[in-house]
């Protein structure tokens, strides 16, 4: 089911029911939460907490990007506003205690099963923390590594799964890596894994990192991806802007053709930037 | 002392002004251009300082900036990675330690160092040192071919626990930050450079030390200096070039006029009769010169026509002064000097000169008979007649009293004899019966000329006219004597040269004369009450006695002067105390003198002698004779003031009783003429009633001449307080003891022995 909505009255509506639930929240606190992984790093995470006794939800950055980008964080901020209890980790992507968004050309030392051994850690937190499933909101890459995440446990203690921009690797018209640079990724796997080499990966050209951890990002191409998306047991919700153009045509009928709840938001970008974060926003709360 | 300064030129002074007015120019110029130069030099002083400051403000600038591009790089997390995991360093090194955005585009070279300060990967390439001190972060220079090179070392903190993870080192140019961040006003960035020798760290404050520069040049400071500059030179150029064309234009239109003038000024000097006529001279181009110019010509004529009057008035004065008022002839003054100019032209031109004295005879006696204006008449006609005979160029002076006289030049004695003559006849046939006077009048005439032989004759030749008077006077003489050197012989005692002179001398400037006192004693007594002053006078060590004074001084009119000098000395003489205190002094007036306007103001300084001394005016009897008014007055006065009158000589001369009671006087001093009757038995009667009617009527007498002791003690009996002769004392120059003065009483006693 796709939901469009476009039209304005109902746009209105949602904003001044926005507007009556900040006035309704109660009062909220922010704190960055560290945490010692195993692997030595440490990790942070800013939960924004509320008295109401709503769903928690954990949002997750996009690409490279940390909980400061505006997409997450403005969503986080309204979401908090409108009481739910948020928390906003920062994946490491083996740095400790990352806060910076990491270039492409940087030396990434991370991988996909990191990303999600991160989130399972932040899920269990923030579930332990609020003794309440918790709902899954991802951005872009973010939303694959959440599907990813939700792939690999299948027993977490999610309730919901909001996907937006979601996206996976080799796919869209920016996507730079190509079934070329995964053979010479797994050729250098074979020859010296743990070296580092230049790959072309989403929007980077030089993608710095081992053939391993390279491959367990492009692993997750769009036919992993649906094939998550048909396997899980409860379907996410996946909202799309209609001028996403980082999404390729293909995409968002293969989705459709998976019959998953796909919310697309006309006039929307890859980051629902301008007015249509409201558009998300409202969506999402329909969505909660 | 005032400083007198000799006045200069116009044309000095001009050169001088101009010349002063050039230095002062110049002097400003020059003190403008230096204030100029001052300015300048304090405009760069401040301009380096600024420019310093531009120096270290854009030093400081440039590695504030590499400072926080290396703090930006030490807190990126990518650092923070490589510190936490080395495994990838090199790689990282020399794709993304230099390649990202944080890194200063003027950065060389980048190091990470552990804690311990050792470079996390030897890099070949790097110009960084391989080890640091931990404890020496911050920032230095670094030298390197002669290029500064700032390092600058930060430690990297984790962000959580702020703990020192290890530090990063870059390495950057300075120039290009320095010259990039330079806001440069003052500094020329064209020509900054760096004067360093190779060395590997100096700290980077006094890295400024190290940087050269020039000042920019401030085009509008430069711009005004030199139009300044210009403009005074320029400004000095016109001020000279104008002082070269108004200077002589000045000389010309100024001096030249002012010159014109004081050439002028010296033409009148040298001219004054010059008589200008200004509108006949072409105008000055000044106006106020052409004014001076034209009031001066004014002044001129006025003061010429002022100095002709004043010639005209001074020759009437002088005619005024030189002429005797009553007779219309020449006066005695003029004489004088008349004498003294021939006397001149004598010494250098020998003509015969003819001196001609007229005396009449027995004048006193008709003016006493006849009356003064009788007198006067008869001098009048007199004078007239013998000028109507004089020829062309001669004058006749009245010389005083009766005296007349004419001077003859180029005339011989023959001829002036003639003259003389014709004076006497005309004199003798003069109608004076016509003036009322019954007895003829008749006149001696004495002649002298000089002599072609002698030498300086002409200086006697007034001695010699006296001397010829003297003996027309007397009987057996002609009435007309000219000089002749047996005359000389005859007169020598009475008329000598050696006496004119001494007297002249005396009278004129009161030398060698001298006061010889003869003391008045009381007969009763026998004290000297008073002392007679009788002057004497004293020539090459021989005393020149009254009887060869008086002639003289009576001849020559000369009583007011003698007597001036009398009085003086004997003012001094009481000043000096040659007078016995207690005593007193008579002091003897001429007729001349007594009538005299001036009298009680030559006599006023005895009265500061009052107190100490008895003070007596002697007259004599003759003296009284004419102006008895005027003599009646003064005398009046001078009682007033304290002095006492004596009438001198009574019973000489032309006595009259009539005088005696007419006239203030105290005292009467009988004559020795009539004292002497003393000693005739036969007229002892007459001076005995004389003596008690004198007595009788309040005077007091004193009988002079008494040379015996019996005469004073009979002219004692016969009333006469007082006595004087030489039986008491002759006149002497020191007055003696009076103590040692012959007591009357005592004479007598010797007289009877």
């Amino acid at each position: 089911m796709i939901a469009l909505i476009s039209n304005t009255t109902s746009r209105y509506l949602s904003r001044v029911i926005f507007i009556g639930c900040l006035l309704l929240a109660g009062p909220v606190r922010s704190e960055v939460i560290h945490e010692h992984l195993g692997n030595g790093l440490v990790v942070s995470a800013e939960y924004l907490q509320s008295d109401n006794r709503r769903s928690p939800i954990l949002i997750l950055h996009g690409f490279l990007q940390t909980r400061d980008f505006f997409t997450v964080r403005r969503l986080a901020d309204a979401l908090k506003d409108a009481g739910y209890p948020v928390l906003l980790p920062n994946l490491s992507l083996g740095i400790d205690h990352r806060r910076q968004s990491l270039a492409c050309e940087a030396i990434h030392t991370h991988s996909m099963g990191q990303d999600m051994s991160e989130i399972a850690f932040w899920v269990n937190w923030l579930s332990r923390r609020t003794g309440q499933p918790i709902t899954l909101i991802g951005h872009s890459i973010g939303s694959l590594t959440l599907l990813a995440y939700l792939d690999r446990y299948h027993d977490a203690p999610v309730e919901k799964s909001i996907f937006i921009s979601l996206i996976p690797f080799a796919q869209g018209p920016i996507a730079k890596e190509s079934t070329a640079d995964k053979r010479r990724a797994e050729a250098d796997l074979l020859s010296a894994g743990d070296k580092i080499h230049r790959y072309p990966l989403a929007f980077c050209d030089k993608y710095t990192t081992t053939p391993g951890n390279y491959l367990s990002y492009l692993d997750w191409d769009q036919p992993r991806a649906l094939n998550t998306i048909v396997g899980l047991k409860r379907k996410p919700s996946i909202i799309l802007g209609s001028k996403d153009i980082r999404l390729g045509a293909e995409w968002k009928p293969r989705l459709q053709a998976l019959k998953a709840d796909i919310f697309e938001i006309e006039g929307a970008n890859h980051f629902f930037d301008h007015t249509h974060e409201f558009d998300l926003f409202d969506t999402i709360e329909q969505l909660l | 002392m005032a400083i007198r300064l000799r006045p200069l030129s116009l044309s000095v002074f001009t050169t001088i002004f101009v010349a002063v007015f050039l230095i002062l120019l110049f002097s400003l110029g020059h003190a403008t251009y230096r204030e100029i130069v001052e300015l300048d030099h304090s405009f760069r002083t401040a301009n380096k300082l600024r420019a310093d400051a531009e120096i270290r403000a854009a030093l400081n600038d440039a590695i504030d900036l590499i400072e926080k591009s290396t703090r930006q790089l030490a807190a990126w997390e990518e650092v923070a990675q490589q510190l936490n995991d080395v495994t990838f360093y090199s790689y990282w090194y020399r794709h993304r330690a230099k390649s990202n955005s944080l890194v200063s585009r003027h950065t060389l070279d980048v190091a990470l160092y552990d804690q311990g300060g050792s470079v996390l990967s030897q890099i070949d390439t790097s110009l960084l040192p391989e080890a640091i001190e931990t404890s020496d972060t911050g920032h230095y220079i670094q030298v390197s071919q002669y290029e500064p090179l700032l390092v600058v070392i930060v430690p990297v903190e984790d962000s959580l626990t702020k703990r020192t993870l290890g530090y990063v080192a870059t390495l950057s140019r300075v120039l290009p930050a320095f010259n990039r961040l330079g806001h440069f006003s003052q500094v020329d960035p064209a020509t900054l450079s760096i004067d360093i020798a190779e060395t590997d760290r100096i700290p980077s404050q006094t890295f400024a030390e190290h940087i050269i520069y020039r000042l920019s040049s401030d085009p509008y400071t430069a711009a005004l200096k030199s139009a300044v500059t210009q403009s005074l030179l320029r400004l000095a150029g016109i001020a000279f070039i104008l002082t070269l064309l108004i200077f002589p234009l000045a000389a010309w239109l100024v001096n030249r006029p002012i010159m014109q003038v004081s050439q002028y000024i010296d033409r009148l000097k040298r001219d004054p009769q010059l008589t200008v006529a200004t509108e006949t001279q072409p105008p000055l181009l000044i106006k106020e010169l052409d004014k001076i110019r034209v009031s001066l010509n004014a002044y001129h004529n006025q003061l010429n026509l002022v100095n002709s009057t004043l010639d005209e008035k001074t020759r009437e004065l002088h005619n005024l002064a030189h002429r005797d008022p009553l007779t219309g002839v020449m006066s005695r003054s003029a004489f004088d000097d008349y004498w003294r100019e021939v006397s001149g032209v004598f010494q250098y031109s020998r003509n015969q000169i003819c001196l001609i004295l007229f005396d009449i005879n027995h004048f006193k006696a008709l003016n006493d008979t006849y009356g003064h204006q009788t007198g006067d008449e008869v001098l009048i006609a007199i004078s007239q007649t013998i000028k109507n005979l004089l020829q062309g160029g001669e004058q006749l002076f009245r010389l005083g009293g009766d005296e007349f006289a004419t001077l003859l030049i180029g005339c011989n004695a023959r001829k002036a004899m003639q003259i003389a003559k014709r004076c006497h006849l005309a004199i003798t046939n003069y109608p004076f019966d016509k003036l009322g006077i019954n007895e003829p009048v008749r006149m001696s005439i004495g002649l002298a000329h000089t002599s072609l032989d002698e030498a300086y004759s002409f200086d006697s030749l007034q001695w010699q006219a006296d001397v010829a008077v003297h003996f027309a006077k007397r009987p057996g003489y002609s009435s007309i004597v000219c000089f002749t050197q047996d005359l000389a012989k005859n007169a020598r005692g009475l008329y000598s040269s050696r006496t004119h002179s001494a007297v002249y001398e005396a009278i004129a400037s009161g030398s060698g004369l001298i006061m010889h006192y003869q003391p008045i004693v009381n007969l009763e007594k026998g004290e000297p009450q008073y002392y007679e002053a009788l002057v004497r006078i004293v020539h090459e060590g021989q005393l020149i006695m009254p009887s060869h004074i008086f002639p003289l001084v009576e001849a020559r009119s000369l009583e007011l002067d003698l007597d001036r000098q009398v009085i003086a000395k004997i003012i001094a003489d009481l000043q000096n105390r040659v007078i016995p205190v207690g005593t007193g002094v008579s002091i003897n007036i001429s007729a001349p003198t007594l009538v005299e306007s001036e009298l009680i103001n030559w006599l006023a300084p005895f009265k500061a002698y009052m107190q100490d001394y008895k003070l007596l005016i002697e007259v004599t009897e003759t003296a009284l004779i004419t102006q008895l008014q005027t003599a009646r007055n003064n005398l009046e006065s001078l009682r007033s003031m304290g002095f006492r009158v004596a009438l001198d000589d009574f019973g000489s001369g032309y006595s009259s009783l009539r005088y005696l009671g007419a006239m203030p006087v105290d005292v009467v001093k009988f004559d020795i003429a009539l004292t002497r009757l003393i000693d005739d038995q036969a007229n002892n009667p007459i001076l005995n009633y004389l003596a008690k009617m004198i007595t009788e009527s309040g005077h007091l007498l004193v009988a002079e001449g008494i040379e015996t002791a019996q005469a004073a003690e009979q002219l004692a009996k016969l009333g006469f307080r007082y006595g004087q002769g030489y039986y008491f004392g002759r006149p002497m120059l020191k007055i003696a003891d009076p103590k040692s003065v012959k007591n009357p009483l005592n004479f007598s006693a010797s007289f009877k022995k």
